[in-house]
């Protein structure tokens, strides 16, 4: 099976633009050189008052929902991968029927931050929107900054499967001096102390011994897979390049 | 106290939604402002004691409505400070991207948001005046002071285009430098064009036409000498010529080398190392010409500030070097020498002796002159040179001996048989120059410090400077030039005075005096003998040359 860029546009940059990296660079480490898997989720004020629980809620015309702009932001993008995904399944793999939703979705967004950061502190700090999409640690961060008094964590049964994957540019390495120590801390993430660690911060982890024992804190859900829609390259050229689906959808 | 805040909040919002111009942002403030206003004067009747009751049939809002206002209120004002936020991030964001654009004394400058590539737009103009006197006046051929004795033709006073150039010049990717340099009013228009790889300070590699490592005048910025033309040294070098120079500078330990172009003159120590077509003195090639012989011509030049850093500021200005070159021209057609400021010719290779046959037959009215004097084998020059600048004081001088192998036309044999022979010129500079108004004299001009304004009682910087300049023709050359048109030695003395008005513009006024030995006579003889030199030339020194000129130049 194609495996290549599974997980990030940006790594596989390093091979395609600089050969920085070997091509086979994702079967170097286990689970296509990604430690730990994340989703989307939807942060809601406490008591969920618009009762938001999919994202089909999101479209709804009373719900104010807060995203960061997909052309600038690469969590906005798994956002946006998600609704999307959803959408299609949804609609019977419509585009025009899922495009429709989207154009929708993003009505519904009064701001676009430029960034997964920002997004947050117009939702928590700035108190917009009926909703916050955002990583599932960064929702668990929310909570813990915030108050488990003020927002909750909805986990939609639908979301994305993001793979943040880890590899040593061994040339930029070897050039620092760093290359030994860049190995050791990336086989780090996949050890049981690793593991533990990354699942204490609500990052879900590839272990499975670890990832059992945090069950709890991570629902399962239907995940969708970004190569399901031909990989982020492709993705990307088609939503999200000027003149795109999301500049045809999205109206400022 | 809410509707304080929001107040506040408003009143932030109004000032910065009115620099946005947004048109569809003001119409919501308005309406807000509206809303605010009916709060307004709500809390004002509270604050002023009335009671709820004495108010409420004034109020069409009940308390639980005026709470739902307030927080839409409040979601509103936050939305729009947000937008305005992220509005303002986006276009930080952008305008991080943006490439600078700079305007000032140095020209024109676009550089990119990294710094990694820029592109500048530069210019001078130079407007000559020349004016020479006791030429007894009249309209002889411009460019020719061959007065001959009994002559009465002068010299042209006139007035001259000397420059204008518009050139671009910049770097990309931090090292890859280049310059495009036209002049419109030169016939050469194309006095520089090079590519400079600066790969490291300490090698770099400079293609294309440009200046050769030789002369340290002629290396000197074409609009920062002190006087309207260069001296005698310059002439027996190269102009420009195309080929491909290793250079490099070297800091002084302790200090980092910076980028001085392909000729450096601000570190420590510099050197260039070139190959060129080998153009030949005086002489800059065409833009599309290409060498016309296999062998090129080597240049070497070496220079240091051998006190940079040193704490004894009146020596630090201090820069001394030598330079050489290498060359076997085949066929090379010579240029001709001028004098320095009044730029007529005074050694022209084409003014050979006139064949023997014609003398013979005392067709002097029309002679028949043979070949013009080529460049045929090595051809060496060396160039010790020297500059030293402290406050406003400023000295340069350099010296040239150039040996060239030349092949001519002997007038005492058959015609058309070629003669060989090394001829051995040498020249030399030394000129001095103070700033009167006290600004530091430098190898790149003098920066005003109180640029020239009248109403305000200022008026730039002056600097007056003398130059002495010597040029020595090898005699063995008279074997077959005409003696009585080219000179064999020119002694120059001249005084300048520079007014800068600003450091961009200059108006300058020289007056030099050229003496000369030879150059000027008459054919007496009507020998016969074809293998001595029976012919008698009556030879005199050309007149004394004395040239006014002055010039105005802009250069940015």
């Amino acid at each position: 099976m194609e495996r290549k860029n599974r997980g990030s546009s940006d790594i596989h940059q390093l091979y395609t633009k600089r050969k920085l990296i070997p091509e086979n660079w994702q079967s170097q480490l286990p689970n296509n050189s990604s430690p730990y898997t994340s989703t989307m989720v939807f942060v809601v004020r406490k008591g969920n008052p618009k009762q938001i629980k999919n994202w089909s809620d999101l479209i709804k015309p009373d719900v104010s929902i807060v995203t960061p702009n997909p052309k600038t932001s690469g969590g906005a993008r798994w956002n946006y991968v998600a609704a999307w995904g959803y959408a299609l399944k949804q609609n019977g793999n419509n585009e025009e029927a899922a495009k429709e939703f989207l154009k929708k979705l993003f009505k519904n967004a009064p701001v676009l931050d430029t960034g997964a950061r920002g997004a947050t502190t117009t939702f928590a700090e700035r108190e917009i929107g009926d909703v916050l999409i955002t990583w599932e640690n960064e929702a668990h961060l929310v909570i813990k900054e915030f108050g488990a008094d003020k927002f909750e964590v909805v986990v939609p049964p639908f979301s994305v499967l993001a793979e943040p994957p880890v590899t040593v540019v061994e040339d930029v390495a070897r050039k620092h001096g760093t290359e030994e120590v860049s190995s050791a801390y990336l086989k780090y993430l996949y050890s049981k102390e690793g593991q533990e660690l990354i699942a204490k911060h609500f990052y879900r982890p590839s272990d499975k011994e670890v990832a059992v024992k945090y069950a709890k804190q991570f629902p399962s859900l239907e995940l969708v897979n970004i190569q399901q829609y031909g990989g982020w390259d492709e993705f990307h050229s088609k939503h999200f390049a000027d003149g795109g689906v999301f500049d045809k959808i999205y109206q400022p | 106290m809410k509707s304080h805040k929001i107040l506040l909040k408003l009143s932030f919002l109004l000032f910065t939604l009115g620099s946005t111009e947004e048109a569809s942002a003001k119409t919501t403030v308005e309406l807000l402002e509206k809303k605010i206003n009916e709060l307004e004067a709500r809390l004002a009747r509270y604050e002023n004691g009335s009671s709820a009751k004495e108010i409420a049939p004034t109020v069409s809002l009940s308390e639980n409505n005026q709470n739902t206002d307030l927080n839409k209120l409040k979601t509103k004002v936050n939305l729009l400070e947000r937008k305005i936020e992220v509005d303002k991030e986006v276009y930080e964001a952008s305008a991080s991207k943006m490439p600078k654009f700079d305007a000032g004394a140095d020209g024109f400058r676009i550089t990119s948001q990294d710094g990694r590539h820029q592109v500048r737009i530069r210019g001078a103009v130079q407007a000559d005046g020349r004016f020479f006197a006791e030429d007894h006046g009249g309209v002889r051929t411009a460019g020719v002071n061959n007065l001959g004795t009994g002559s009465v033709s002068g010299i042209p006073d006139q007035f001259q285009l000397k420059q204008a150039r518009v050139w671009l010049e910049g770097k990309f990717f931090d090292n890859i430098y280049f310059k495009i340099m036209p002049d419109f009013a030169a016939n050469n228009i194309l006095p520089d064009a090079y590519l400079d790889y600066a790969y490291k300070s300490y090698a770099g590699l400079s293609v294309g036409k440009q200046k050769t490592p030789l002369s340290l005048e002629r290396l000197q910025g074409d609009a920062d000498g002190m006087f309207l033309e260069r001296a005698y040294p310059t002439y027996l070098a190269n102009n420009r010529d195309v080929g491909i120079m290793l250079h490099g500078e070297f800091a002084k330990p302790g200090y980092k080398a910076e980028y001085g172009g392909p000729v450096d003159f601000k570190n420590f120590i510099s050197y260039q190392l070139g190959v060129f077509n080998g153009a030949g003195d005086n002489a800059s090639l065409d833009k599309s010409s290409a060498g016309t012989f296999d062998d090129k011509e080597f240049d070497g030049r070496l220079w240091s500030h051998p006190f940079q850093h040193s704490g004894h500021d009146w020596l630090e200005g201090l820069g001394l070097g030598v330079a050489g070159s290498w060359s076997r021209p085949t066929g090379l057609a010579l240029n001709k020498l001028t004098s320095a400021i009044g730029s007529n010719s005074i050694l022209d290779y084409g003014f050979t002796k006139v064949k023997t046959a014609t003398v013979k037959a005392g067709a002097l009215s029309s002679p028949s002159y043979l070949a013009a004097l080529t460049g045929e084998g090595d051809h060496i020059r060396i160039y010790p040179q020297a500059y030293w600048y402290a406050g406003p004081l400023g000295f340069m001088g350099e010296y040239v001996l150039s040996e060239q192998n030349l092949n001519a036309y002997s007038p005492y044999k058959t015609s058309g048989k070629a003669a060989h022979f090394k001829q051995k010129n040498s020249a030399w500079q030394a000129q001095l120059s103070y700033v009167l108004t006290g600004e530091d004299a430098t190898f790149q001009g003098v920066k005003p410090i109180r640029i020239f304004n009248p109403s305000e009682g200022t008026w730039g910087a002056l600097q007056a400077a003398v130059r002495f300049s010597d040029l020595n023709i090898d005699p063995d050359t008279f074997n077959y030039l005409d003696p009585t048109r080219n000179i064999r030695e020119a002694k120059s003395w001249a005084v300048g005075l520079n007014w800068f008005l600003t450091q961009n513009a200059v108006v300058r006024a020289d007056y030099e005096e050229t003496y000369f030995t030879g150059g000027d006579g008459s054919i007496t003889g009507t020998g016969t003998n074809t293998s001595g030199d029976s012919f008698k030339y009556s030879i005199t020194d050309r007149t004394t040359e004395k040239v006014f000129a002055t010039r105005f130049q802009l250069a940015f």
